[in-house]
């Protein structure tokens, strides 16, 4: 839950302090990589057992 | 828009620093242990020099174009943007592994309750500024963490000169040439091979400064370094506890005990990891910004800096769970995540660009 909250402060901090670029016609793009960064960040916050790419992977 | 520059001192440091983490971070313990590991140190700083004179030689016969812009101009427009799209890939996984390390290595040392989303979130925010506040603001940050990381080395180095027992690493060339290969290619590819990230950095030269000298000599003082961290730990701890450390310069640099007043040195050492990880993973942020920037056709690339710096936290949490499985991915991929894109396709694209710009210049004459 910490991780949630913190991550979400700070995506959100920080797509605040970057609105500047979103003016300048950059905002699609930018929303789409930054929300598809959250989303995956969600999926981390509330799996915390999820096994890792390594294991995934070499296994 | 106004090109940002890097001074050929800035350069040096970049290299040094990035080359460093080797000296503090090695990956030998996967290996069988033999006294002779050390002298692999040796061997892969030799295997690197032709790789860095083949990263000099693209970025000099295209003064004033970065690696990107290279691509297009050797390989064409589509083999040009697909091998960039290739390099991003690397760039995204190498900024992961670098970051993965660090939390793994703090997790396992000192901070073991700390939770890693926050190492890799602070690890990630200075990424994300230097990226953000461009090339210049980077130089000047390895002017000042280049200092450090030598002192720091030397210190460790030198302090632990009275722990040394020569018996650890004699009699010298017992092994076969084959463990002396492997032990090499193992510092090649980390840190050496890495270098090849370095040149989404090294066009910020001013065409008219000498890479040559700024490269070579960043090369030089970190490989001077990683042999002397390594036979440093060959000597103080032996080669049957180094095969059972992840970490055997911190462990090494634990043991320095210079009267009551130095004690705790090992710092020094951790101190180093975090100076060292956070540049390798900044430089490959750089690369990812400039590469996307370039792909994209984006004038700017410092607007890529948050979006990249969260896709790169994902993934380095997404990478470990433990040091096991980070040194263990290492040893999987040693070959096949090194040789093609850090070697071969380098080695290509430096071919098939010097016959080019020789054509041309025949062409010129005539």
């Amino acid at each position: 839950m910490s991780m949630f909250i913190v991550m979400s402060l700070l995506y959100a901090f920080f797509v605040w302090r970057d609105r500047g670029f979103l003016r300048d016609g950059f905002a699609l793009p930018y929303l789409t990589f930054v929300s598809f960064a959250f989303l995956l960040t969600l999926v981390l916050a509330f799996n915390p057992q999820m096994p890792s790419l390594a294991e995934l992977i070499i296994r | 828009m106004h090109k940002e520059r890097l001074t050929p001192f800035q350069i040096l440091a970049i290299t040094v620093v990035f080359l460093g983490a080797g000296s503090y971070l090695m990956t030998s313990s996967a290996l069988p242990p033999h006294q002779d590991g050390w002298l692999g140190s040796v061997v892969g700083g030799l295997l690197a020099i032709p790789m860095f004179f083949i990263y000099f030689r693209l970025l000099h016969v295209y003064p004033g174009k970065d690696i990107f812009q290279i691509l297009t101009i050797v390989c064409g427009r589509i083999v040009g943007k697909l091998l960039i799209f290739l390099y991003l890939l690397f760039a995204f996984l190498f900024a992961a592994t670098a970051l993965g390390y660090f939390i793994q290595f703090v997790n396992t040392v000192s901070l073991a309750h700390t939770p890693k989303y926050l190492l890799a979130a602070l690890s990630v925010i200075t990424c994300m500024a230097l990226c953000q506040k461009g090339l210049s603001a980077f130089g000047r940050y390895s002017e000042f963490v280049f200092g450090a990381v030598v002192i720091f080395a030397l210190a460790a180095v030198t302090l632990s000169l009275p722990q040394a027992e020569l018996y650890h690493v004699k009699p010298l060339f017992s092994g076969d040439w084959q463990r002396l290969w492997q032990q090499g290619y193992a510092f090649f590819s980390n840190p050496f091979a890495g270098a090849f990230l370095l040149t989404g950095v090294l066009d910020a030269l001013h065409p008219k400064e000498k890479l040559q000298s700024s490269l070579g000599w960043g090369l030089i003082i970190a490989w001077a370094l990683l042999i002397a961290t390594e036979f440093r730990n060959y000597s103080v701890l032996g080669n049957e506890v180094m095969a059972g450390l992840f970490y055997p310069s911190y462990s090494a640099a634990g043991l320095i005990k210079v009267g009551e007043f130095f004690q705790r040195i090992e710092v020094l050492s951790a101190l180093g990891i975090l100076f060292s990880q956070i540049t390798r993973a900044a430089v490959a942020v750089f690369f990812i910004c400039r590469g996307l920037a370039n792909l994209c056709r984006l004038d700017d690339y410092h607007k890529l800096a948050v979006p990249v710096g969260f896709w790169v936290f994902n993934l380095s949490l997404l990478l470990f769970t433990s040091s096991v499985e980070a040194f263990s991915w290492f040893d999987n991929f040693r070959y096949s995540l090194v040789l093609p894109p850090l070697v071969i396709l380098p080695l290509l694209i430096w071919l098939i660009g010097e016959i080019r710009f020789r054509r041309k210049k025949l062409e010129g004459k005539s």
